[in-house]
């Protein structure tokens, strides 16, 4: 492209000295003024000239600048992109990994929490309860810290739930927190637990019939 | 020129020349030297441009173009809420140029506590004169960035990827897992390889020998084809308690597997295929074989007891019988030279045919069954799915085997009545069951609810297939009688489950010796039951190979029962009926 501008510049310059040197030659009548007026024209048109070379240099330089600005943005967003899927992609297992049942199942017993054997619903509004429903098997966690799940005494279910490993489990605590969590049983309100799958293990048999253990146990519907 | 033209007139052949001629001949000198340098040069021209142009034009291209594959991300195996079973997540595989490492050891050190391996075996990955080696592969990017903090001399990376299975065990038996290469080996990631696996793409560009793209040079590119993700219908809560009871189950009783089996009876979905042991995808040679196998899909078995499902269902369908119908039960009778005997039988017993189902009699079974006779009973079992393709195209699928009718020895009518003399796979045996809760149409069981492409849209398999196998009073009259099974004087009590109405049937059933191929001392503990039974909405199948400690399926089988019904009843809320179970006589005076 910037090839043309400078080809065509020599050549024009080479027609006027030409003529030039025939003039003086041959014609001593003519006229001098036109040539004033050719160089002034010369001049002129030489800056044009020159300033289309220099737009079009000036022109390309600035193209091809943004081209390139534009591929290192690219390459530059290119990486961040990659850099963002794999911080994506190590949440993206992170959160599979917590989500599994497993996880959560240890994580629900870490609470001490233990699975229901007897699904009850509740119907809405005339408050029937469907199913019969039963306190959880199992004893009340030693502390939430250890997770443990003991085999309730109480409760033939209780030797049928699986522990989870690695659990150890001291009678003598948790007898003292079953003893804590009954009396805070007894004073505190109802709970409702939407849940009807994991539920709180209610350790005295008393409160099986109750109603505070049927809330435990019921599914709202 | 100009200069020597002025009166040089010392010899050589130009000066001479110029000297010689005026300024016209100068002139023409001139423009031929130039002419012919110009020629010259027209003459290279024309080579390059118009004889070789494009040739090196393309020879040209090649030395920028540059062509890199776009690698397809192989698809998701989901669960029936979309939870991921198996995902593909980016990794890079950490390689070496060992001329570039001069301490392999202090490299091997600095590796080893990043990459939890031992740096003894790192320090021989990193010593040699080879250019390329891998060091580590399907490492975290985190476990990468941490190792190119280090600016270790000689250490690279190369992208990749790494399927993951979030919930280990869970569902490997049916979602598989893959081998060196990602190719699917086993499961539905060997069955859906193809599938899964997309086609990759690929980009042509110009490039400069940095590598850097040049924005204005041709760019062509062919995008990847996405593997599709494949929506299973396995519920991975049902499917994990399912997993969780039978592992327990096999273990307390010294058992060599067991499965469990969970199917919708309305659409024929599996929403749990559970076995014991089992394997973890992410690992699976850590575990043998047999281990990798789907056995509820892969392993047929003769049924035994709940086999008398068909039988009794045949009969009672044919008009032979209702569940009224009293049975003089002996303790024995002699067919075909052989005595067919109750175990637990002493002496006879009057029996209705509810009573033959609650009681599991053999001899009430083949008593009834002789009122329609092997022809009509042989084309039941057909019906109900004995020897029949599940259509679920799992690899390995054994669909078990029932001998045509005119194969049949005197002996194998009795036998077959009572579920010995032909085998079925698990999914099989329940789908019996299922065909039994959703009004005698049997349904062809599924495992993909749907395959999702990468663009969004869906592909679903469409209505199941369908098999009107009994009416749907028979199917009516036979869930009652199956509700006697687990009621007072049944054989499964343990199976009930409190406030529902729950009904099903035991099985004991003695296992082949592959060896002798008599009889051997082993069972299968099995119960297969519904819930509710008035209007069921589960079936559930559990079944306990070769167990040590205890025998019947009523004491192993039945419990696992409870334990996975019961929790998909409250996962699926679905509710009790509330209506009661109907009192149907077992035995008749006189």
């Amino acid at each position: 492209m910037s090839a043309a501008p400078q080809l065509e510049a020599p050549l024009a310059t080479t027609e006027y000295a030409t003529k030039g040197v025939k003039r003086n030659l041959r014609a001593n009548l003519r006229l001098v003024a036109p040539l004033q007026v050719h160089k002034a024209s010369r001049g002129v048109f030489g800056m044009v000239l020159l300033g289309i070379l220099a737009f079009g240099l000036i022109g390309m330089l600035l193209i091809n600048t943004t081209l390139a600005q534009g591929a290192f943005t690219l390459s530059e967003l290119r990486s961040q992109e990659a850099e963002l899927a794999r911080t994506e992609a190590s949440l993206t297992e992170e959160v599979a990994a917590l989500a599994a049942p497993s996880a959560l199942e240890s994580q629900a017993r870490a609470l001490g929490m233990v699975p229901s054997t007897t699904p009850a619903f509740i119907q809405i509004p005339n408050g029937k309860v469907l199913g019969k429903p039963k306190a959880a098997p199992g004893v009340a966690m030693v502390t939430p810290a250890d997770a443990t799940v003991g085999e309730g005494a109480e409760s033939p279910e209780a030797a049928g739930v699986p522990i989870a490993p690695g659990v150890g489990y001291d009678p003598a605590s948790a007898d003292a927190k079953a003893n804590e969590e009954a009396q805070a049983a007894k004073a505190g309100k109802k709970k409702k637990n939407a849940a009807g799958v994991w539920s709180e293990p209610t350790v005295i048999q008393a409160e099986v019939i109750s109603e505070d253990a049927l809330g435990d146990t019921a599914t709202v519907r | 020129m100009a200069k020597r033209s002025a009166g040089n007139r010392s010899g050589g052949f130009l000066n001479a020349r110029i000297d010689l001629g005026n300024q016209h001949r100068r002139g023409m000198a001139l423009i031929l030297v130039s002419t012919l340098i110009l020629t010259l040069f027209a003459a290279r021209l024309i080579d390059l441009q118009a004889v070789r142009g494009s040739e090196l034009a393309s020879a040209a291209l090649d030395q920028r173009l540059r062509t890199q594959e776009i690698p397809a991300q192989r698809g998701s195996i989901l669960d029936s809420k979309g939870a991921a079973l198996a995902i593909t997540v980016d990794a890079k595989n950490v390689t070496a140029d060992q001329t570039m490492i001069d301490d392999p050891g202090a490299v091997a050190e600095a590796l080893s506590p990043i990459l939890g391996a031992d740096a003894d075996i790192l320090a021989t990955r990193l010593s040699g004169e080879r250019r390329f080696m891998y060091v580590a592969k399907e490492v975290t990017p985190e476990t990468w960035q941490q190792i190119s903090q280090l600016r270790l001399p000689g250490i690279f990376s190369e992208n990749t990827s790494r399927r993951i299975y979030p919930a280990g065990e869970l569902a490997a038996n049916v979602v598989g897992f893959m081998g060196d290469g990602g190719i699917g080996l086993g499961g539905y990631e060997f069955a859906y390889e193809t599938e899964l696996a997309g086609s990759p793409g690929e980009v042509t560009y110009e490039g400069n020998p940095g590598g850097r793209v040049i924005p204005t040079g041709a760019n062509v590119r062919i995008n990847a084809e996405q593997g599709v993700d494949i929506q299973l219908t396995i519920d991975r809560d049902i499917q994990f308690i399912a997993q969780q009871a039978i592992a327990e189950a096999v273990q307390n009783a010294g058992a060599s597997d067991g499965t469990v089996v969970v199917m919708d009876p309305q659409s024929g979905h599996i929403l749990a295929l559970a076995t014991a042991p089992t394997f973890d995808s992410n690992d699976p040679t850590a575990s043998k074989a047999t281990n990798r196998n789907n056995r509820p899909l892969t392993d047929a078995f003769e049924p035994g007891s709940t086999s008398k499902v068909m039988t009794l269902a045949a009969v009672v369908n044919e008009g032979a019988a209702t569940p009224y119908t009293p049975i003089k039960v002996p303790s024995s009778i002699n067919r075909g030279d052989k005595d067919f005997r109750d175990p637990s039988s002493r002496g006879a017993v009057n029996l209705t045919l509810s009573g033959v189902m609650a009681k599991s009699s053999n001899v009430g079974t083949i008593l009834a069954a002789e009122r329609i006779g092997g022809k009509k009973l042989s084309r039941y079992l057909k019906k109900f799915g004995v020897g029949q393709d599940t259509g679920l195209n799992f690899p390995g699928e054994n669909r078990g085997s029932v001998p045509n009718y005119e194969d049949w020895s005197p002996t194998s009518f009795p036998t077959i009545a009572f579920g010995q003399g032909l085998s079925m796979n698990a999914v099989q045996a329940t789908n019996v069951f299922s065909t039994i809760a959703n009004d005698g149409l049997r349904l062809q069981p599924s495992l993909v609810s749907k395959i999702i492409h990468s663009d969004g849209t869906t592909q679903d398999p469409g209505a199941p297939e369908t098999t009107r196998v009994v009416s749907r009073e028979t199917a009516k009259q036979v869930r009652s009688m199956l509700e006697g099974v687990v009621g007072e004087g049944g054989t499964a009590t343990t199976a009930m489950i409190p406030g529902y109405r729950v009904g099903g049937k035991t099985g004991t059933a003695q296992v082949v010796n592959p060896v002798t191929g008599g009889y051997s001392r082993d069972v299968i503990a099995s119960f297969i039951g519904m819930a509710p039974a008035d209007n069921p909405r589960l079936v559930v199948g559990v079944f306990i190979s070769k167990p040590k400690a205890g025998r019947y399926g009523g004491e192993l089988a039945a419990p696992v029962f409870k334990k996975v019904t019961s929790y998909a009843l409250g996962a699926l809320e679905i509710p009790p009926t509330g209506s009661k179970a109907p009192k149907l006589a077992l035995t008749f005076g006189g």
